[in-house]
């Protein structure tokens, strides 16, 4: 079953598969379905990435970036403009501390993500992806592919243990209106 | 906030094993890559030979410290860990030595200290159980690793979920360079895959040795040193570095009137500078280092730095932040 449907993702978008596979998460994670995603977090956005800047934090202890964001569509919570939210880890100069398992962002890619707030090494309360790759997914044309494919995820209380919309991903429409419907209840 | 019970969790593992792509094939291991500058850093996962290479350790020795707190002081943790330690340890021939230095009060910081810690939060709360982080120099060069199990979830040493030495095997090997593997079979799957719940999940099988025999391969540690500890016995003084604004500032203690060498090296162990070549008196010391050396102001980056006295030698990794 996931071998033919790997199949058919393989010969309709090629490119969507080596962007998925390019990234991957490595931390332990619990499998999220959307409507853990959902509820568990107080922003989310479709947007894009304007630019990323990576620092140490205050005390000089651990890497920070912040990632601008310019979101083209709100699906839950407030937001208005652009906005910025904070992953740990990031280069500066020579030395790059890497998250295993953290969001992969690139400037001018668009994503649907999944944001709260949360203490960081040295920042307290920032908006981020608390759930890492599970929190992210990646647009590609009028599809989204969730960041964690491909990563073995521990199975929710359901025993499921596929990303939302696995190797295929979601219509674009359909990750929104499933959103709005796991918001409005 | 979703949370599983133990139960749930081992009777899920058991459903969706059924589910899962029965394929196996040689070198389905995968290795970290440090993606680069210009996004978001988590590592992309490469095969061994990709030309870009992967992230490594350029030391043999690798120490790392425990943060007692919250569940890290649960009886047999010390015990799981280095259980856990010891199957890398045990592969041949890669001839890496994983070991448990002591307790420490750091944290989920870049300060040369390889620490595992229980906490809530650094990134890892809710459906997270484990995350690892990779300090790197160079593009590739492994100099620090830190893990925090979250300690909202219940974790225990006797083999029951969640199973301390299972998923430290995992992240270990996360530490050590190597991404999930490819293989996904129903059976003795390998440590880096899912296959970290329970007793099972403790046993390295060969796809994870190869993977770590890859990386001693391609990358065969030329230096022998302890790296990202603080270091020490009984008579010999520990060595700990913080980085400040203008550098780092590296201390330590004598307990007696000692000859006192201070060396820095990079991370290809070249010598880059000595701070300290004097007779020093009993008491805390600390040196600041700016990044000045006999040829000038050095780049930022990762150096180990090396005291010797007349006891011993001791080190400690050296973050210069500027």
């Amino acid at each position: 079953m996931r071998a033919s449907l790997f199949a058919v993702k393989l010969s309709l978008l090629p490119s969507a598969l080596a962007l998925s596979a390019a990234s991957a998460g490595a931390t332990t994670l619990i499998r999220q379905g959307l409507d853990h995603l959902t509820t568990g977090n107080e922003t989310i956005v479709q947007a894009t990435v304007l630019d990323i800047h990576s620092y140490w934090n205050a005390d000089h202890q651990f890497i920070l970036t912040d990632v601008r964001l310019r979101p083209s569509r709100i699906l839950k919570g407030e937001a208005s403009g652009d906005m910025i939210c904070t992953l740990m880890g990031g280069s500066v100069g020579d030395v790059t501390t890497l998250i295993v398992g953290g969001a992969d962002l690139a400037p001018g890619s668009e994503y649907v993500l999944f944001l709260a707030h949360d203490d960081l090494p040295g920042a307290a309360n920032r908006l981020t992806i608390r759930d890492h790759s599970q929190g992210v997914f990646e647009i590609v044309g009028s599809r989204a592919f969730s960041q964690a494919i491909g990563d073995p995820l521990l199975p929710d209380e359901h025993g499921k243990v596929d990303v939302p919309g696995g190797d295929d991903g979601l219509d674009l429409d359909e990750l929104i209106d499933q959103v709005r419907s796991h918001s409005n209840r | 906030m979703h949370r599983m019970t133990n139960q749930q969790v081992t009777a899920a593992v058991a459903c969706a094993c059924a589910g899962l792509l029965l394929t196996s094939r040689s070198e389905a291991f995968r290795m970290i890559r440090n993606a680069g500058v210009g996004r978001t850093s988590s590592g992309s996962t490469v095969p061994c030979n990709d030309p870009g290479g992967f992230v490594h350790w350029t030391t043999s020795s690798v120490g790392w410290s425990l943060n007692p707190a919250n569940q890290g002081s649960k009886a047999g943790v010390v015990g799981a860990l280095q259980n856990a330690m010891t199957s890398w340890n045990q592969v041949t021939p890669a001839s890496y030595t994983v070991v448990y230095i002591g307790t420490t009060s750091r944290g989920f910081t870049t300060d040369g200290v390889n620490t595992v810690m229980w906490s809530v939060g650094n990134g890892c709360t809710g459906g997270c159980l484990a995350i690892t982080a990779l300090v790197l120099q160079s593009g590739q060069v492994i100099t620090e690793t830190d893990i925090s199990f979250n300690d909202a979830a219940t974790w225990n040493t006797n083999g029951s979920d969640y199973d301390v030495q299972a998923i430290a095997a995992h992240e270990f090997g996360h530490t050590l360079g190597i991404h999930h593997t490819e293989v996904k079979k129903a059976s003795n799957r390998p440590t880096m895959y899912a296959n970290y719940i329970g007793l099972s999940g403790r046993t390295l099988e060969s796809d994870d040795r190869d993977a770590l025999n890859c990386s001693f391969n391609r990358y065969r540690p030329a230096v022998l040193v302890v790296a990202g500890v603080e270091t020490g016995n009984k008579t010999m003084a520990t060595l700990s570095a913080r980085p400040n604004p203008h550098g780092a500032n590296l201390r330590f203690p004598l307990m007696h009137e000692d000859h006192v060498r201070l060396d820095l090296f990079n991370v290809a162990g070249r010598h880059v500078a000595t701070l300290v070549d004097a007779e020093m008196g009993p008491g805390e010391h600390e040196v600041a280092w700016d990044g000045a050396t006999s040829q000038g102001q050095v780049a930022n980056g990762v150096y180990f730095a090396r005291l010797a006295t007349r006891e011993g030698r001791t080190s400690a990794t050296v973050i210069l932040a500027r």
